[in-house]
């Protein structure tokens, strides 16, 4: 730690805050996103590392908090070393798993017991790859937490009929947030049980009230049809497209109460402070919208619904910075670099193929 | 000697300053804190380089040390990068944002309806016999285990079907090495219905067999389209599809989300049931053409088809409910059998 003498009432007088700023726009971005995707489909995949590093660097240079942007450091080899490993692990798998069930089976299992090493891997990949005013954030969990927290809890909760679920979910929420680090100090994550739960049976209340909305109204449609077994098609057809649309709307509903009570409870101490005031019913509305529009577009709206939900999520943000933080140095990044940004070491790879 | 404003940011800490950066020709770069005028920072030509730029955003240029400087304003661009700032201009360039428009969409679909399939196709007769058997013989298993039970049909007609059969199968002389069986099993949920698995497992449910029972080639129509299934390997056909378009589908749209994987999904779902509608249309054929070769007529298979869609809703009624099936058209499939009947 960097502190410089005043005490720290004038550190706390001298705060700056500030909503976070998105400057992106839809039109832009639809150029990037359009063209990388050609240049997908014409070098047979490959490109798609660059397209992820593109797009990547472009939500993370528009996004400004305190006046200074974040910065996407991950070359495209890093992603696409990643990305063939994972392509030639699932063709592999799958390929096999047709020969033997059985070799399914272990592979499944192997992937289960191979997953919070991937998440954590993934985490620590992605956060030691942004930087923000030139300091790079750090994840620290370990695999045997990651463990407990993304499968063990989960799991145990089945037995109470997932009625411990929201604490599970508060649990792994700290577990993340609590682990990342900026500029060698870790992030405070002071969240609370009870506002989990009540996000949690709200979103179920309006779950259920729309799950029975939907119900009735594909019933309805279905008795209209003249034959029966039409009207049964058209009613499972109209279910499937409104399981996806409730779950969308239900996770908004969710998402946005969860995000302002865990911005809300974090903090890097001496250095900044989160704020966020979603409005749950801005989140419903822009991801009801952002699905309308990538529907009746056949996807042509998606860089346009990427940028909104940006803008909306920026907006909806602010952060307090105190003076400390123009003077945090990294202990463990003294000479990181992105000029001479390298791949490190084998497992320096991004196995996520998203 | 050209000067920029902007902000310079220390290496490794949030440090930084507005500083006014001095560029010469060759290369060298200068640069001094706007507040004082100090020097900040002094670099030659091969100790730093431009950041690939993107639309809307400064030119950062980025030292060894790990310093950046990020002019102020994000449309100026460095005399020396024309190279780095290829992307830039291909995702900003009008015209071929307009042809990735229109050309995004029809290799798309172009992959999923030819390239794939096709690719498909020609990795298929890579896989040994062998390897196909011993996936139709688990496959079996496990269908065993699930949807069916033994046959109840008496021993003696399982007997002449099964003799109808081998003979004619000897008979058509078939020089693809399939060891073929034929199982007879009962199943509530498949009804009448026949399948055939990889390397040669042919079931036929005892409601079938009793819906055909006074038609012996029309039976052997049935099998024989199921024959057809397995000479021309469709189920590992299918296999190496749908494996090869999760893969494409992950890579290109690896971003996506929820509602929009699911259409994109579902659009997948529909080109390859197109794809299986080619498929029974070549069983079909198969079928036609054998029972033509052992001086039958087609017309056995007609009357299968007939005995089979016996007691279900016209298909007429919803015709886009066609781009979800998996079958032709029932009416499509009679006439082209009828077809080869009068050569």
């Amino acid at each position: 730690m960097d502190m410089h003498g005043s005490a720290a009432s004038t550190e706390v007088a001298s705060a700056r805050r500030s909503t976070v700023q998105f400057s992106g726009r839809g039109a832009e971005f639809f150029g990037i996103w359009i063209v990388n995707v050609l240049l997908t489909i014409v070098t047979l995949g490959i490109y798609s590392a660059w397209a992820k590093v593109r797009t990547t660097q472009y939500f993370y240079g528009h996004t400004k908090v305190d006046g200074h942007s974040f910065r996407y450091l991950a070359t495209p080899i890093q992603i696409l070393k990643g990305r063939i490993i994972a392509v030639i692990i699932f063709a592999l798998i799958s390929v096999l798993s047709t020969f033997s069930p059985l070799f399914g089976l272990a592979a499944a299992l192997v992937f289960l017991i191979a997953l919070p090493w991937l998440l954590v891997q993934g985490l620590k990949f992605n956060l030691r790859m942004t930087s923000y005013r030139n300091v790079r954030f750090g994840f620290h969990g370990t695999y045997g937490s990651a463990f407990i927290y993304y499968l063990l809890l989960p799991f145990l909760c089945i037995f109470t009929l997932y009625l411990a679920m929201p604490w599970a979910l508060k649990k792994l929420d700290h577990f993340v947030f609590s682990n990342i680090s900026f500029g060698g100090k870790k992030f405070e994550v002071n969240t609370k049980t009870s506002n989990y739960f009540k996000a949690f049976f709200i979103a179920l209340s309006v779950a259920i009230g729309l799950g029975i909305v939907c119900g009735v109204a594909a019933a309805i449609a279905g008795f209209s049809m003249p034959e029966p077994e039409a009207g049964v098609s058209l009613a499972i057809l109209l279910l499937y497209v409104a399981y996806f649309g409730v779950f969308m709307l239900v996770g908004a509903v969710y998402h946005a109460m969860i995000r302002n009570h865990l911005f809300n409870s974090t903090l890097l101490p001496d250095t900044a402070e989160l704020h966020s005031n979603l409005e749950t019913v801005d989140l419903v509305w822009v991801t009801f919208t952002n699905m309308l529009l990538v529907l009746c577009t056949l996807g042509l709206a998606y860089p346009w619904t990427k940028v909104r939900m940006a803008a909306l999520l920026a907006k909806a943000t602010e952060v307090t910075v105190y003076p400390a933080a123009d003077r945090l140095t990294d202990p463990l990044q003294q000479n990181s670099s992105a000029f001479a940004e390298q791949a490190a070491d084998l497992f320096d790879v991004d196995f996520s193929l998203t | 000697m050209q000067t920029i404003k902007g902000q310079f940011q220390y290496a490794a800490s949030t440090e930084c300053c507005a500083a006014v950066l001095h560029f010469t020709e060759q290369g060298l770069v200068q640069l001094y804190a706007e507040h004082d005028n100090a020097l900040l920072y002094e670099a030659t030509a091969d100790s730093y380089k431009v950041a690939e730029v993107l639309p809307g955003l400064p030119a950062d240029l980025l030292f060894e040390t790990g310093a950046v400087f990020s002019p102020e304003d994000h449309n100026w661009r460095w005399p020396k990068s024309r190279r780095q700032n290829l992307t830039l201009k291909l995702e900003t360039n009008k015209s071929l944002i307009v042809l990735s428009v229109i050309a995004v969409p029809i290799l798309i679909w172009w992959l999923t309806t030819v390239g794939l399939p096709k690719a498909a196709t020609a990795l298929v007769p890579w896989i040994p016999v062998s390897v196909e058997e011993s996936i139709g013989q688990q496959s079996m298993q496990v269908f065993d285990r699930t949807l069916l039970s033994d046959s109840e049909l008496s021993p003696e007609l399982q007997q002449s079907i099964r003799s109808q059969w081998q003979m004619a199968v000897d008979q058509l002389q078939l020089s693809s090495g399939y060891q073929y069986q034929l199982h007879f099993r009962a199943s509530k949920r498949l009804g009448a219905n026949a399948f055939a698995l990889p390397g040669g497992y042919l079931t036929i449910t005892d409601e079938l067999v009793k819906r055909l029972e006074t038609q012996p080639d029309a039976i052997l129509a049935v099998l024989l389209h199921e024959v057809g299934h397995v000479e021309h390997r469709h189920g590992m056909t299918l296999a190496a599809q749908a494996t090869a378009s999760t893969i494409v589908m992950s890579v290109l749209f690896s971003d996506l989300e929820g509602i929009t994987e699911a259409v994109l999904g579902t659009g997948t779902s529909l080109v390859q049931s197109a794809f299986s509608r080619d498929m029974e249309r070549q069983a079909d054929y198969f079928s036609t053409q054998s029972l033509l070769k052992l001086n039958k007529s087609p017309q056995a298979f007609v009357e299968a088809m007939q005995a089979l869609t016996k007691g279900q809703p016209k298909e007429e009624l919803l015709p886009w409910l066609e781009y979800l099936k998996s079958h032709p058209n029932t009416k499509e499939r009679i006439e082209k059998a009828t077809q080869q009947t009068q050569p």
